[in-house]
Formats: C-alpha cells, structure tokens, sequence
C-alpha cells in the first residue's frame, strides 16, 4: 500500500467513525486516560511511587477518612485536611545568647462540627549531633474567645523533642491530655472537690482523677482534639457539665490560633523548608484515604499509569501474537497446522492462576512490570489465536479471495489485504476485551502479593481495601473507586472497540 | 476453422478424501473424488463454450483448473498453443492470469464485502501494475464500470458491495474480470443467483462484450436453455467426464447421448396446456458418488438403454457422430 | 356449489420495522378452488413468501396482518387466537413447504422424529401412530418408509425435499403453500418433484399454491397464476391466458426475458432497473419507474385489478 492509499483509507475511516458517538466518547475518554497516566508525576509528584510504600509519607494524612465532599450529604460537617508549611506561618527568631527560639504562630479556622482529628509537627531538620542539642519543642492552642472561659491559651505541649525525620501527632500524647484537663479544671469544668488548687499542676492532674472511676472512664474515652476546640460553656457563660464537655462535645467555632515554640542551643542550624503543620482532617481529599492514611485519589490517578501500560500492552502484544499464530497455522495448514494447534491447546489447558504464580515465585515471588506484562501475554493469546485461525481458514475459502488469486494476488496480497483487514475488527474487539481482563488478572496476582510494590495499581489498592475489612466497615471510598476506575477502563475500550468493528464491518453499518 | 484460443487434453483433477488419522495409520487405500476424470475440449476464438451438467460434476473444476485456480493431476491446457500446465515461474502465472480470468456464482460472496468498488476494480491493475497513478488507474476503473454499465461512474466508485443490487454487483464482477482485457473468461454459473429478469440483461451483457472485446467464454451452466441461447458450443458433463459435445443447437435440437436427452426432457417448459401430463424423464436412479465411479459406462447405472455385458465393463470414447458432434456411448443411433 | 378451498381477500400484511412499515402483502385477493394449483410468480424480495406466511396465519415479526380475510375451507382465520389457529388450522387445514427447509433440517435426529414431532407435540397424536402416518406419506411421495429411521446427511437433496413434501402432508391438508420447492435442486430432480406435486394433486385433490420466481417452471403445474410485484398481484389469470396473452406489461417482460429451450431468441428482453423498496414504493403504478409505456397517470394514480378476459385480471391503466 503507497503512502496515498493509505492516507485516503486513514481519512475514509475517519469520516465513518466521527459519526459514531459511542466511539468519539470512547476516544476523548481514552485520551483524557492518556494524559492523566502521562500527567500523573507532573500533577503530583514523581516521587509518589516511593511514598506510596512508607508509611511515614503519610503521617499527616487521616486513616480510613472519608471524602471530604461527603460534608454536603451529613448533617455534622467534618474537618477538612489542612496543611501549613512555614510560608504559611508568622516566624519570630529570638536569640539570647545561649539558645534561639523560634516562634512560630499560624491561624486556622475551624469552622466544622467535628474539629480535626490530630495536629502532626513534622519536618522539621537541625544538624543537631549530640541528643543534647536536639531541638525542643513548646505548643499552645489560642482559643477563640468564649464567655465564662478565663484563659483562651491552651498548651499543648510544655516541652518535647523533635529529632530530625519525625514527627509529633499531638493527639496521641499524654502531656497534651493532661493539659486539656488541667485546663478544663482551670475553667471549673472538671470539678476536683477537696483539693486546694495549689496543689493541682497539669502533670498530676491525671492522678486525681484516677481517684472518681466515673471520671476515669470518660477521660480515658476522651478525644483530646475534640475537647480542645469543643465549648466548655453555654451561651450565658456558666461551664457545661463534663459528661458533655468530654463525651458528646460541641465544637467551638472560630479562628484558632497555634504557637509552636522552637528551642534549640545557637549553634545548632535548622532548616524548615520540609517544615509541616497539618491539621489531620475527618475527611480527607476527593475520595478519602485508606487505612495507612494514603489517599485514595492519588492512587486512582498513578493507578492509570500501570492500567494502561499493563492493559494495553498485554492486549495489543497478545492479539498481535494470537492472530500471527492463528493466521499462520491457517496458511501452513498440514501439520504444521496440527502442531500449532496442538500446542494451543495445551496452554488453554495449563491452569492461568497457578501458572502465574508458579512464575512469580520462581522469579523472585515479586515481578515487576516487564515480568508481569511477559507472564499475561504468554497466557493470554491463544483465544484470540483460535478464532483467528477459524476466521482465516474461512476466508481463506471465501469466493472473493479465489477471485483475487486468479486475479494473480500473491500469498502476501491475500494475507495482508483480504484476511488481516477482515480480522482487525476482531482484533480491536478483542484488544478492547483483553485489557479489563489483563487488569484483573494483575489485580489478582496483586492480590495474592505477588506483584512488585512499587507499583501503584487498581489490583494493590483492593488488595489493600480487602485487608483492612473495607466492606465490613462501609470504608466504600476504598472499594468502590478502584472498581469503577477498571470497569471505566473496560467501559472505554468496548465502547471503542464497538464502533471500530462497526465502521471497519461495513456489513453493521446503519446504510 | 481457425486455431483454437484455448485446448484442453485428458485433463484430470482427483481430490483427495480426508482420511482419518487411524484409517491412515492402519493403511487403508487413499480415496480419491474423481471431479474431473479425462476431458478433452477446444475453444474458438471469439466463442462461447458451455460446458452444461448437474450440481458436482465437475464444471466448476474444470474451470477452476483453467485458471489455475487448481493444479490438475493429469493432463494439459494449451492457451494459444502453448502449454501452460507447466507453468513455473511467477512472472509466467502472472502473465497467464492476466489472459485468462474468471467470473463467479455469487455476486456478494465474489467481492470482498469490505472493499468499495473503486477498491475491487484497482485490485486486477495494482496486482498487474497498470496505471502510474491513482488518477490512471480511476480513469480505468470509470471506463470499466462505464462498459459494465453501472453508470454514472462516480456515484459507485465508493460505494461498498451491499450497497447494490444483486445485478449491479454481478455487472462489477464482470468489470473485475474484463478490466485487464483478458483473452478468455471462464464464466462459472454467472446468471444462476440472478432473478430471471435481470438474467437476460446480464446475458445480453457478456454478449456484447463478447464482440467489442473480442474475449471468448467458458460458460459453465446447469441450464440448458441460457446455454443455447448464449452458447456457440456446448458440453455435457457426467460424474467428470465429457458425455457429449458439438454445436449447441445441434446438441438441444439433435441429442445423441441418453443423458443429455435426459437432462432436456427434465428441463421445464413454458406450456401451460401440458400441465396435467405427467413428464416422462429417460433416466432412473440418482447420481452416484464421485468416489466411486461405476465401471464401464459411468452412466449405466441409471441409463434405461444400458446393455448388460457392454455397457457395465466396457468404458465407451468420445466418438464423432455427425460432423463436429461427439457423444460417449456405445449404442449411439441404435435406441 | 363446494366452498372454495381458499379466499382471500383484500390481504394486507405490513413489517413494521424501525424504518417504517414494509409494505410486504398490500392488498392481495384471490381464491383457489379444491384441486387446484395456482402459482405464484415475481421477483425476489416481492413478498412471495410473505404472503405464504401470511396464509398460514404467522407473519414472521415485526409482520402484522392490518387487513381483510383469509377463509380455509370456509372458515375465516384471521383473527383467530393463535392456539386455535394451531390446533385447528395449520397442517390440518393449510400447510407450508417452507423456502430451503431441506436445507435446514436438523442433523442430529432422524427424518422420522424430526417428521413427527409436531404431530406429538401439537396435535396429541401417540407416537406408533405418528410414525406410521409419516411412513405412510413418506411411501406416497415415492420413498422408501426406512427412511424414518435415517438421518438427514444419508440422503440427497432430491429425497430430502420428497421428506419435507410428505410432511407438509401429514395432516391432509386442504391447501398446501409450496414456496421453492425446487429452486436449488438439479433439473432431473426438480423434473422428477414437480412430477410428484403433479401426481399429488390428482391423487389427494390437492389445493395448491406454487411459489416460485421461475415462470417456467410455473406453466409446468399452476392452473392459476397470479404475478407479484412490490407486494402486490398485478396479473391473476387461467395459465394458458397469462402465458399466451399476458396483459401486463410487467408479465409481458417477464415472459420475454425467459430463453427457449428449442427456440432461437435473438435478444433476450429484460427490466432495467430493479424492484421497488417496499418501505416507500412508487407512487402510482409500482411498476411504473421500469415500465417501457408509463403515462402520467402510472406516476399518479394506482390501477385497480380488471377482469381483462373472463376470470384474467391484470392491474394497469394500459386496459
Ligand atoms: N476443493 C475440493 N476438495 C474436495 N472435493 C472437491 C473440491 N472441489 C470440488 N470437489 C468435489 O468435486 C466434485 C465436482 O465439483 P464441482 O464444484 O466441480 O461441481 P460443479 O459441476 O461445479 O457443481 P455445481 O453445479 O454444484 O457447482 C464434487 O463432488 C465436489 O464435491
Ligand atoms: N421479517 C421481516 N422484517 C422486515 N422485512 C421483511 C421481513 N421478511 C421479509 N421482509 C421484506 O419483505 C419483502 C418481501 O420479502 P419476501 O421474503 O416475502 O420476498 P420473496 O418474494 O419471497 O423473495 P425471494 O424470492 O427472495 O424469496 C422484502 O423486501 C423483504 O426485505
Ligand atoms: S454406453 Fe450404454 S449405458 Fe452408457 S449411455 Fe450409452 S447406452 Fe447408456
Ligand atoms: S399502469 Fe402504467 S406503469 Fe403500470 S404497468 Fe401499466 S402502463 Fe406500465
Ligand atoms: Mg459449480
Ligand atoms: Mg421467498
């Protein structure tokens, strides 16, 4: 075929397939599939693949939250993720001598009915060398102002260390709760009867309420971050009982106010520029989070990446090589014929799943993406080969290819321009049908642990889903998303494969 | 008479029967279907030669062999005197099939459903590398549909084959085959899927086309009356073999072979004040298998003049009885 | 006076596809009297075999009957519920040699089973019973009554058509629709079954309807013959009328495109052009974008059927 014909039967084909809607839809959403996979790193970042497998990454994030739009739908509003880096913060350097304090302060408006369900610190570097020198850390909630509340200052933390690489989940800390309830103390909430105050301090205040059970029981329950930007009076000012303070507290509203106090001997430099404050939301991002805090959108975006390169490439390598084989065995016939298909035969009866873990385990039991695509194409041609070689034997018998061979066409002619173009709708029918296979079929070996981790797949994130009893605690946004993600997928390719067939087989062409 | 265009000696095609795999291993004979068992004919330039017998006795066989579509297993095809049984290299087939082409049965299944017509026609000349250009070759291609008369040209050209009707689709076949100015074309059944009114267009068709091409035809036929009506010559094939030949009128007007007399007694005729008188047809039985030829006369098992002794041990030849008119039996004349 | 065997009169029977009604059986009358063969003759695609449907009470879907009346040895069928019509009419009272049934029969049961199965299942009838009526047929239409016991691949084509015709009898019939019945047989045999439906019609007092889009053949039986286009009959005449004197100029062509066995033809006539879609026929005479003398009241108006000759009607503003 010359160049011209070629263009023509491009454009020929173009003009038949801008009339099929099924079709133009399944292109723009293969396209938009196209650039989200290629776009992936330049969205987020390269180096997601990395973070995707530590946990640490992901400390600032919720576990298990839900989508954050799920707001519209509750009549409670959640907190929302929030992220400071130090831009965001107002920073005072002291320096007296021996030591420099930086102070630095942010506010964050906390305008839901379930505050945020922790406050990380992290990030934070020094050359620090000696644990000495470690840089310290002081933490106070300013409160907005509320009526009958004396002091709206709340510390949080008196004093911790931060070393370099971790971080501080104020929630968990037992010096944050004790302030919480020295404060509520403080504000005549929590009632210590026959105690002089002066000999109540933030650190034993825990051993006094040891002593009244009932109490012990609520503080034990008590979420801290919720206490800490709750009401503890009602609106004319007079303290609310504690069972509500601790137990069902209502949120305080407002713009709140965080100083982070930071302690370090002058010598020792810091570097803030990984600095981070989050405030951990209940919801988290467009589809939540899962139980290790990663977010859900993120995989389904990097998800794309190895969907496509694994779906595609299986699917285009396999029906390439079923319909080679098939066409060939056809073309040979006798018994060469005979022995190719023998042999298909006996991988159609070689058992896939077993197959390819055998594979896996012999390859190291975790294949990487070159392996995987290589163990699903060997397993994945013979169908397509099969029905190839049928449809080519029967067209090999059609009128119009004995037409063309008294025409004086060579074997080539026959091949390349009666057989192969009757097979491509076919073969576009069968990519379009393989690649949700070859996506299920990763899935399935990520399910079994048996895929490299660094990757990000639809399969893993299931896998994930399923180990953490997602269905069993109504966790949807982890279930839900990597399963719509592959039957979009698949929805994609019929709908193109679809209208292929019907613009490339005139026969089912509307005349 | 001028030299025949195309000759035809003892040709022979046998099929082999697929055998079971055990059936070979245990060594059973190889069967063969004998489609096509020795037949001898010459073709004049400019002529129309039906070769006219029941479904499976080998016409379409025979044609396919004369155009190569098919290696005989025995004998031989001189086009213009030359052998082209032999025929070795590509450039030498190439040559032949551009000389000699063929129009099929069926319309729809001898064109690719998936080429449009302008893509059928440029097949012949991109295979034979005739015209530089595109612009050459759709010049062809017009002049082709043009003498076909699916016309105007340019309305088809794009069209896919379903797009048309049954005779349009055969009058394209035609082009198909004519667009190489091809010498001979063996035309195998050409009208028999047509409706009987666009039949005779069709017939009308290839005649002309006969005369300003000055191409000459192998017409293969079950029907007798088309076969006159188109035929300068005629064959009547049985189970292969060639049981009568000669002029076609003289064939209708004057059978000799009891087959043939058998096959016009069958054929139907348009008198409708005959229609309660039941039809007596000359012939019992039914056509054997092409597996097993009977001995002798192949056509004694059903002929009701076969004579015991003679007819089913000796095979009779192809004789002339009156001139150019030939007939295989042995009581030619005594029934 | 005897009942007709069959009257059918201002027939329509429409397919109403997505595209539109498909005008398949528009407004067809006719009546077959006992022992009489009326063949029916037209293009392919004319809506021959839509109106042996049609007769027989199952239109194929989408096919409905819109109009007028079909009697069966006197009694109206349309209308009737269908379990009537499958008790009482179809191969008791009409029955249908299907276009290519002996090419569709089913491969892995025995003629006699597949013969049968319909008596058992529809009509009730116990099996030694059903299998010794379809022996009885098989007998009359001149095979061997074994062949119950055979299967279809063991037979040619000639004796599997023989095996479809003396189903088509099991039930004595009073009409029997033949629709190709010889269409894709060699000329012996197709010689040796018209022979047979000959043979049958004198034997049994058959009635019958011959479809068929080869004229030729038609003179060999039909007593009748009724010529369609476009869904319509154009021509209804006695045999020697229509083939002799045909009045349509659509016969006329249609006779002059058939070539003669011992006659010489110089030119064979033919239709340019092809039949009409049915979806939206001609306006006028259907016939007239071919017909040689269309006027311009062909474009305009539809001729009515005209008793040309006694008992030969044809349609055309020619008459
Ligand atoms: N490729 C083949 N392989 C095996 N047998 C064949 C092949 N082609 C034809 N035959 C057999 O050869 C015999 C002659 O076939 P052929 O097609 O020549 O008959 P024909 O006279 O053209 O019949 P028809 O009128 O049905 O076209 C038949 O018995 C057929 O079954
Ligand atoms: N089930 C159906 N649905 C829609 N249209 C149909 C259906 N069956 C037949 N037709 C149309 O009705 C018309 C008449 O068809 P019918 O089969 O009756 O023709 P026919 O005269 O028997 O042709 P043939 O000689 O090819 O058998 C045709 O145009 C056909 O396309
Ligand atoms: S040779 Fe004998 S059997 Fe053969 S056709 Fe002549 S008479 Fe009949
Ligand atoms: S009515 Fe007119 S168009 Fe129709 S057949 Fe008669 S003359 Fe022709
Ligand atoms: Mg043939
Ligand atoms: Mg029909």
């Amino acid at each position: 075929m010359r160049w011209v014909d070629f263009k023509d039967s491009v454009r020929r084909f173009w003009e038949d397939f801008k009339h099929q809607k099924a079709g133009i839809t399944g292109l723009i959403l293969l396209i938009l599939l196209v650039v989200l996979a290629i776009g992936a790193p330049y969205m987020t970042s390269p180096d997601v693949p990395v973070k995707w497998q530590t946990g640490v990454a992901w400390i600032t994030n919720p576990k298990n939250a839900p989508p954050s739009w799920e707001n519209y739908f509750t009549s409670q509003t959640r907190a929302v993720q929030a992220e400071y880096t130090i831009t965001n913060m107002h920073v005072q350097t002291i320096k007296n001598g021996t030591y420099t304090i930086y102070k630095l302060s942010l506010t964050y408006n906390m305008k839901y009915d379930v505050p945020p369900a922790d406050i990380v610190v992290m990030g934070l570097h020094s050359n620090a060398t000696n644990p000495k020198q470690v840089p310290q850390v002081q933490m106070a909630l300013v409160r907005p102002p509320e009526k009958g509340v004396k002091d709206n200052r709340l510390n949080l933390i008196s004093q911790i260390t931060l070393p370099n690489n971790n971080a501080i989940q104020v929630a968990h800390l037992d010096q944050t709760r004790n302030h919480v309830l020295y404060w509520l103390y403080l504000n005549g909430v929590l009632k210590i009867p026959n105690v002089p105050p002066s000999m109540i301090t933030p650190d034993n205040i825990n051993m006094f309420v040891m002593t009244n059970t009932t109490l012990y029981q609520m503080v034990a329950a008590m979420d801290s971050m919720r206490v800490m930007f709750g009401r503890l009076t009602d609106s004319n000012g007079n303290p609310l009982p504690i069972e509500k303070v601790i137990s069902t507290p209502q949120s305080l509203k407002g713009t709140y106010g965080l100083v982070i106090t930071i302690t370090v001997p002058s010598n020792v430099k810091v570097d803030f520029t990984n600095f981070k404050v989050a405030f951990v939301g209940r919801t988290y991002g467009l589809l939540g989070t899962d139980q290790y805090g990663r977010p859900i959108a993120l995989g389904i975006l990097w998800g794309t990446r190895v969907a496509l390169a694994i779906g595609l490439a299986v699917a285009i390598t396999s029906v390439l090589i079923g319909i080679l084989i098939g066409v060939t065995s056809a073309y040979l016939g006798g018994w060469a014929d005979e022995a190719i298909q023998r042999f298909t035969e006996f991988m159609m009866t070689l058992p896939v799943l077993p197959m390819l873990i055998l594979l896996s385990l012999y390859f190291g039991g975790r294949v990487n993406l070159t392996q995987l695509v290589f163990f699903l194409v060997i397993f994945g041609w013979m169908g397509t080969s099969k029905v190839a070689r049928s449809m080519a034997l029967q067209i090999k018998e059609q009128t119009y290819v004995e037409a063309a061979r008294a025409l004086g066409a060579s074997t080539g002619r026959v091949v390349f321009k009666h057989i192969v173009p009757q097979l491509l709708p076919y073969a576009f029918a069968s990519i379009a049908l393989s690649v949700p296979g070859a996506i299920l079929s990763e899935a399935g070996l990520s399910f079994l642990g048996l895929t490299s981790q660094n990757l990000i797949t639809w399969g893993q994130m299931l896998n994930t889903a399923h180990q953490n009893g997602a269905t069993i605690n109504g966790y949807w946004w982890q279930v839900i998303p990597p399963g719509l993600a592959i039957s979009f997928v698949g929805l994609v390719f019929v709908l193109l494969g679809v209208s292929l067939d019907t613009v490339l087989n005139p026969r089912l062409k509307r005349a | 008479m001028a030299e025949p265009i195309l000759q035809v000696k003892n040709l022979k095609k046998y099929f082999p029967l697929k055998r079971g795999f055990l059936a070979g291993l245990r060594g059973e004979p190889e069967r063969y279907v004998h489609a096509v068992d020795g037949v001898s004919f010459d073709i004049y330039k400019q002529q129309v030669f039906a070769l006219v017998g029941e479904s499976g006795c080998g016409k379409s066989t025979t044609g396919r062999l004369i155009v190569k579509l098919l290696e005989p297993t025995d004998g031989k095809i001189y086009l213009e005197g030359q052998d082209v049984t032999t025929i070795t290299t590509k450039e030498e087939l190439l040559a032949y099939k551009r000389k000699v082409q063929i129009i099929f049965q069926d319309p729809f299944a001898s064109l690719n459903p998936r080429f449009r017509i302008f893509d059928v026609l440029e097949e012949p000349l991109l295979i034979h590398g005739i015209g530089e250009t595109r612009a050459e070759r759709e010049e062809l291609i017009y002049k082709a549909l043009e003498m076909v008369k699916v016309t105007p040209p340019e309305e088809y050209v794009s069209r896919f084959p379903h797009q048309l009707s049954g005779g349009q689709r055969q009058r394209v076949a035609i082009a198909r085959a004519l667009i190489l100015d091809p010498e001979f074309v063996v035309a195998d059944e050409p009208v028999s899927m047509l409706d009987v009114s666009i039949r005779a267009e069709i017939l009308e068709l290839m005649k002309e086309l006969k005369e300003r091409m000055g191409v000459t035809y192998l017409y293969i036929t079950h029907d007798m009356s088309t076969a006159r009506y188109f035929a300068d010559w005629m064959a009547v094939m049985y189970l292969g073999r060639i049981v009568e030949m000669g002029p076609a009128k003289r064939v209708i007007d004057n059978p000799l072979h009891p087959y043939t007399r058998a096959l016009l007694a069958a054929v139907p005729e348009p008198k409708p004040e005959r229609r309660n008188v039941i039809k007596e047809l000359p012939i019992k039985g039914e056509v054997p298998s092409a597996v097993n030829i009977p001995p002798g006369c192949r056509f004694h098992p059903r002929c009701i003049y076969a004579q015991k002794g003679l007819c089913d041990v000796k095979q009779p030849e192809l004789k002339e009885y009156e001139h150019n008119h030939f007939a295989e039996c042995h009581l030619v004349g005594k029934f | 006076m005897t009942t007709n065997a069959l009257e059918v009169k201002n027939l329509k029977m429409y397919y109403f596809t997505s595209r539109g009604p498909v005008k398949a059986v528009d407004d067809i009358s006719f009546t077959l009297k006992r022992g009489e063969v009326l063949g029916l003759a037209g293009e392919s695609g004319c809506g021959k075999s839509s109106l042996g449907f049609t007769l027989l009470g199952m239109p194929t879907p989408p096919g409905k009957i819109i109009g007028g009346s079909i009697k069966v040895d006197g009694r109206e069928i349309v209308g009737l519920p269908e379990d009537v019509l499958r008790k009482e009419i179809r191969w008791e009272k009409i029955s249908m040699i299907f276009q290519g049934a002996m090419n569709a029969m089913n491969p892995v049961y025995t003629v006699g089973y597949q013969m049968i199965e319909p008596l058992i299942y529809h009509k009730g009838m116990d099996q030694d019973e059903a299998l010794e009526r379809a022996q009885k047929y098989l007998e009359l239409v001149g095979l061997d009554p074994e062949i119950v016991y055979r299967y279809p691949h063991e037979l040619s084509g000639g004796m599997k058509q023989r095996v479809i015709i003396a189903t088509a009898l099991l039930m004595e019939p009073t009409v029997v629709i033949a629709d190709e019945p010889t269409t894709a047989l060699d000329v012996i045999v197709q010689a040796q079954i018209i022979n047979l439906m000959k043979r049958l019609k004198k034997e049994l007092n058959l009635s019958m309807i011959f479809i068929t889009h080869d004229l030729s053949i038609l003179a060999e039986i039909s007593d009748k013959i009724a010529i369609m286009y476009a869904g319509k009959i154009v021509e209804l005449g006695p045999s020697e009328k229509v083939y002799y004197e045909p009045a349509h100029p659509y016969t006329q062509k249609l006779l002059a495109a058939i070539p003669r066995l011992h006659e010489d033809v110089d030119r064979l006539e033919f239709i340019p052009g092809q039949p009409p879609n049915l979806l939206n026929p001609p306006k006028g005479c259907r016939f007239n974008p071919r017909c040689p003398y269309a006027m311009q009241i062909c474009k305009e108006q539809e001729p009515e059927l005209k008793e040309v000759d006694k008992d030969h009607y044809a349609a055309c503003w020619l008459l």
